[in-house]
C-alpha cells in the first residue's frame, strides 16, 4: 500500500464521517422509526469505483466506528456493523455483476442488505421475528433512498474519475 | 461476466417496489376487531391487555419505559433511551407495525384479528 493510497483512504474517510456528523444532526423522522437518508455511504459507493473494493471497506469500517465514537451512540453500533457488513458484501458482488455506469443499482441491492441486516439484528435483539413486518416498509424505503445515493454516487464518480488517487 | 442491463434492472427495482407498497396498503386494509395488546421486554411477554376492555387510561411501567394503555389504543408514554423513537411513533391500533424500543429491548405489539397480521406477526 503506497502513500498515496493512505492519504486517499484517509481524505475518503475524513469526508464520510463529516457527511454521516452532519446528517446525524439534521432531525428527519420519517413515519418509520430507523429510516435515515445514509448520504455517507455515497463516499462507500465512490472508493469502491475509484480505488479499490478493499478500500471501500477500509473506509466504511472506519466511518462506522469513529462515527459512532463521535456522536456517542454506541448502541447503534451493533447495528451499524451488521447493516454495512451486508451491504458491503452485496455492493461487493453486484459491482461486479454490473457497469460503472450503474452505481445506482448497486447503491439499491446494498440499501436493501443494510435495511435487512438491521432488521436481523432488531429480531436477535428483541428475539422476536415480529420486527419483520417492518420489511416491506424498509425495503421500500431502501429503494427510495439507495437510489437518491447512487445517483449521487454516479455523478459524483463520472466527474473524478480521472483523479489520481492510487 | 455478462453484463445486465439498466432497463431489466428498473424492472426489478419497480416490481419490488411495486409489492412492498401492496404489502404495505393490504395491512393498512385489514379490519381490526380483536385488540389483544402485548408487552415484552428482553423477549419476554410481561403484559398482555385486551384493550377495547379497558376503561380507564393506566401506566404500565417497566424500569426503562412507561407504556400508556387507554381503551382500544396502546402507546410508548416514555422512554429513557437517547433517540424517543418509539414514543415519536405515537399511539397505535392495530395493524402489523410493533411498537420497538431496540436500546431498553421493549416491544409493544397488537394481535388477534387473525389474516395477514397472524402470519406477519409470528
Amino acid at each position: 500500500m503506497n502513500i498515496r493510497r493512505i492519504a486517499s483512504d484517509a481524505l475518503l474517510s475524513a469526508i464520510a464521517l463529516t457527511i454521516f456528523i452532519v446528517e446525524a444532526q439534521i432531525p428527519l423522522t420519517f413515519a418509520v422509526p430507523g429510516i435515515k437518508l445514509g448520504l455517507s455511504n455515497i463516499v462507500t459507493l465512490i472508493t469502491m469505483y475509484l480505488l479499490s473494493k478493499k478500500d471501500a471497506g477500509a473506509v466504511l469500517l472506519t466511518r462506522i466506528v469513529l462515527g459512532s465514537v463521535f456522536s456517542g451512540n454506541t448502541v447503534a453500533l451493533l447495528y451499524s456493523v451488521a447493516g454495512g457488513a451486508l451491504a458491503y458484501s452485496v455492493m461487493c458482488l453486484s459491482s461486479s455483476a454490473l457497469s460503472e455506469k450503474q452505481i445506482w443499482a448497486v447503491s439499491i441491492f446494498s440499501a436493501i442488505a443494510h435495511n435487512m441486516g438491521q432488521l436481523m439484528v432488531a429480531a436477535l435483539v428483541m428475539r422476536s421475528s415480529a420486527v419483520f413486518a417492518y420489511t416491506p416498509v424498509l425495503v421500500a424505503a431502501a429503494i427510495f433512498v439507495g437510489a437518491f445515493t447512487g445517483i449521487s454516487a454516479q455523478y459524483t464518480f463520472l466527474r473524478l474519475k480521472n483523479l489520481r488517487l492510487k | 461476466m455478462k453484463k445486465v442491463s439498466s432497463r431489466r434492472l428498473i424492472i426489478i427495482f419497480a416490481s419490488l417496489l411495486l409489492v412492498s407498497l401492496a404489502w404495505m396498503a393490504l395491512q393498512r386494509l385489514l379490519p381490526r376487531n380483536a385488540l389483544i395488546a402485548e408487552v415484552y421486554s428482553d423477549g419476554r411477554l410481561v403484559h398482555t391487555v385486551d384493550l377495547n376492555k379497558v376503561r380507564e387510561p393506566y401506566i404500565f411501567e417497566l424500569p426503562h419505559n412507561r407504556v400508556l394503555v387507554e381503551h382500544g389504543q396502546i402507546s410508548m408514554h416514555e422512554a429513557d433511551c437517547p433517540d424517543h423513537l418509539c414514543v415519536k411513533q405515537g399511539k397505535i391500533s392495530g395493524g402489523a407495525y410493533p411498537i420497538v424500543c431496540l436500546p431498553n429491548r421493549v416491544m409493544i405489539r397488537i394481535t388477534g384479528g387473525g389474516g395477514v397480521d397472524a402470519v406477519a406477526g409470528r
